[in-house]
């Protein structure tokens, strides 16, 4: 009987195991939980690290329905940080500093400087990788559990390895997510400096999942660095519309001047 | 009279019986003696010059950072040099201390733009330690005039959360599609003041050195204005128009492709530092009291936990190109005096050759085949001894001229351990260099002798006047 038990067991976990296909699928799905082809949000950034505290309101509006994805993201407050703001176009980023009234074309070099004092890099900010692209998945362990809501979900732990010649910052990723129902969602991203590391050197841990912008999305994104275990960067979203078109105005200089 | 003495005199007198051949060998001996002492000078001259390039370049002889600035690099990683500076001013053999701050920043001019590495110097204490600064720098010695920076009062801060609310909401508005996209007029006059309080931006421009390869890359020159995007401590975005005055050649294409030095001060004002710095360098009056500087230092209270380290700790790549040349010159040396000893042998068995009627003779009247040993010997280091002394006098003249005329090797300053050798070589004078290879060459001659000594020692006195 226990034989019997188990072996029902298996053969269940063996079917609600993911396939490729699937796995690729729920890859997307939760890479691009807030994202659409166009993404307009209104965000606050805070920032905690052991020289300051910070917290800034954003604005931020992404098109990624054209061939190269469009950015612009500003800095609504507070005083010292307003107006601020960074644009991708055609894969060229320019800063904006009002105080000075001038335009940066920053280099490559700068992708991984600091953006704006927080844990994100210039590059988290505008460069998105796609996930189920560029990535290939393998699910490390699957399971039973809970959401934090308490309802059931399905878990799984996902590792993701560049696809060849993928043009990704990071050689090991691993996405945690739970299905719930038609609902896909991240609850946590591990960031991995070598491939063959054990630890990640950064954790994205998403958390507060709600109803925004027509879709159920966390609405909390915590970034913490294993470097300094004390200090985080947490973004919250405030409001979230997807997929309405943006005009074309929207990413230029004299938007981001405005 | 002793026998050592009549060992030297028969000897001194065997010397004068075949004056060409002793001419010969010692001129050899003496020219060999003479090159070694101009080659170990030249080479001693390098390890001099990259001594001195390593050092009077940038890196002084003694410096200290906040612990693990070294592995860091970070902004935040700085010292408060007040405690520390009168104490390194006031310590034995320091002749010179200058502080100094570093920082990473995009400098963009027009279309152009590179990473670079900001330095800050104290224009009145640098020249003491390094030549960094070149001679009749316009590197201002007073810091830019900079407003000081105001916090916010509360109701200013009131005020500005109002400004954010407005901003957010109407961007809010604007995503939903309620309302164009619009940032009042109003807001951004009162942003820009308030904004000149909490973060006042310098009078003018901050007057700054840049790179050669920097300076090309941005095209600019001196006079003109390019801008420097930074990070401040709090990690703010601090942006400042930086005025060329004056373009810097250092040693290494890498510095001179990215590195601006300013005024230590407007650096410190423009990273928020305040008086804090990152490096504190040091001069000596011997760069070979590093080390002792270095543990006496270490004794100090003043400097806490403080990281306090020599040359030698800090470029140990720079000593180890030392020490292969002192292994160089070492074998060089070496080379030179087997050749001589091998030149000597045989002279010394090509006499004994001819001598083996007298050897015969002398072991008939009674002389012990020890003495005879002795005397052999006694001749070869005597030669040994007068020519290595000729070559003394006559290398130390060659070492002089390579001193002050010097050694042309190639048109261009050439780079070694990433530090600039100047083409002309010019060798250094040392006691160990001049009397190395002439205790060296007696020493050879020494041990070149025994086999001849033992061979004269073993003729058969009936043998050898027989031959005759």
């Amino acid at each position: 009987m226990r034989a019997l038990i188990f072996a029902l067991t298996f053969v269940v976990g063996a079917a609600t195991s993911a396939s490729a296909d699937d796995l690729k699928d729920l890859v997307h799905r939760a890479d691009y939980v807030s994202r659409g082809k166009t993404t307009a949000a209104v965000v606050h950034m805070d920032i905690h690290k052991s020289s300051y505290d910070r917290s800034y309101s954003i604005v931020y509006w992404d098109d990624a329905s054209g061939h190269s994805d469009r950015v612009l993201v500003k800095i609504l407050g507070p005083a010292q940080w307003r107006g601020q703001g960074t644009l991708k176009t055609d894969g060229k980023l320019t800063v904006y500093n009002p105080s000075s009234d001038r335009m940066t074309v920053l280099s490559g070099s700068m992708l991984g400087e600091s953006w704006m004092g927080s844990h994100f890099t210039n590059d988290d900010l505008v460069k998105q990788t796609d996930m189920a692209r560029d990535y290939t998945a393998k699910e490390l362990k699957a399971w039973d559990g809970q959401t934090a809501a308490g309802a059931k979900a399905r878990y799984h732990l996902i590792e993701l390895t560049p696809a060849p010649r993928a043009p990704v910052v990071w050689p090991k990723l691993q996405l945690e997510l739970y299905v719930e129902g038609d609902h896909v969602i991240p609850t946590k991203e591990l960031y991995f400096f070598r491939a063959k590391d054990d630890k990640p050197v950064r954790t994205m841990t998403f958390s507060d999942v709600k109803s925004l912008g027509g879709r159920v999305v966390p609405a909390t994104l915590t970034l913490t660095v294993a470097s300094n275990p004390d200090e985080y960067t947490k973004l919250t979203y405030d409001t979230l519309k997807f997929d309405t078109a943006i005009p074309d105005n929207k990413f230029t200089e004299q938007a981001l001047r405005q | 009279m002793s026998s050592l003495g009549l060992v030297l005199r028969i000897a001194w007198r065997n010397l004068g019986r075949n004056r060409r051949r002793t001419l010969i060998t010692g001129a050899g001996i003496a020219l060999g003696a003479a090159l070694c002492i101009g080659a170990v000078g030249i080479l001693d001259g390098l390890d001099l010059q990259i001594v001195r390039s390593v050092t009077d370049g940038e890196l002084g002889h003694v410096q200290v950072h906040a612990p693990d600035y070294l592995r860091s690099r970070k902004l935040r990683d700085a010292f408060d040099p007040s405690a520390a500076m009168p104490v390194l001013d006031h310590a034995g053999h320091v002749t010179g201390v200058a502080p100094r701050i570093y920082g990473w920043g995009f400098a963009a001019k027009d279309a152009q733009s590179a990473g670079v590495q900001l330095m800050g110097i104290d224009p009145q204490r640098e020249p003491a330690v390094t030549n960094l600064l070149p001679a009749g720098s316009p590197l201002p010695v007073a810091p830019t005039p900079w407003k000081k920076a105001v916090p916010l009062t509360d109701q200013q801060r009131a005020e500005d959360a109002a400004l954010t609310k407005a901003a957010t909401e109407a961007a809010i508005a604007e995503i939903d599609a309620t309302a164009p996209a619009a940032s009042p007029p109003a807001t951004r006059d009162e942003t820009r003041a308030l904004l000149a309080q909490v973060a006042p931006r310098p009078d003018a421009p901050l007057p700054a050195l840049v790179g050669a390869g920097l300076a090309r890359k941005l095209h600019v020159q001196a006079g003109d204005t390019f801008s420097v995007i930074s990070q401040d401590l709090d990690g703010a975005q601090v942006d400042v128009d930086v005025r060329v005055i004056g373009l810097l050649h250092t040693s290494s294409d890498a510095l001179d492709r990215t590195r601006v030095v300013m005024n230590w001060r407007d650096l410190q004002r423009m990273l928020g530092l305040g008086a804090q710095v990152h490096e504190i360098a040091m001069r000596l009056d011997q760069p070979s009291r590093a080390a002792d500087v270095v543990a006496a230092l270490h004794q100090q209270a003043a400097l806490g936990k403080l990281d306090v380290e020599s040359w030698t700790q800090l470029r140990p790549d720079a000593v180890a190109i030392v020490g292969a040349n002192d292994a160089l010159s070492e074998t060089l040396v070496f080379l030179i005096f087997l050749v001589s000893a091998l030149g000597v042998t045989n002279t010394m068995l090509m006499s004994i050759f001819e001598r083996k009627r007298e050897f015969g003779v002398l072991k008939a009247l009674g002389m012990r085949p020890a003495m005879l040993v002795a005397m052999v010997v006694a001749e070869t280091v005597l030669l040994a001894s007068v020519a290595a002394s000729a070559g003394l006098i006559a290398g130390w003249g060659l070492d002089e001229l390579l001193l002050h005329v010097g050694l042309h090797t190639s048109q261009a300053a050439f780079s070694l351990a990433g530090t600039s050798v100047d083409p002309v070589l010019h060798a250094a004078i040392t006691v160990k260099g001049l009397l190395m290879p002439v205790a060296a060459l007696i020493g050879m001659a020494f041990v070149a002798s025994l086999y001849p000594a033992f061979s004269a020692a073993r003729v058969q006195p009936a043998v050898g006047m027989r031959d005759l």
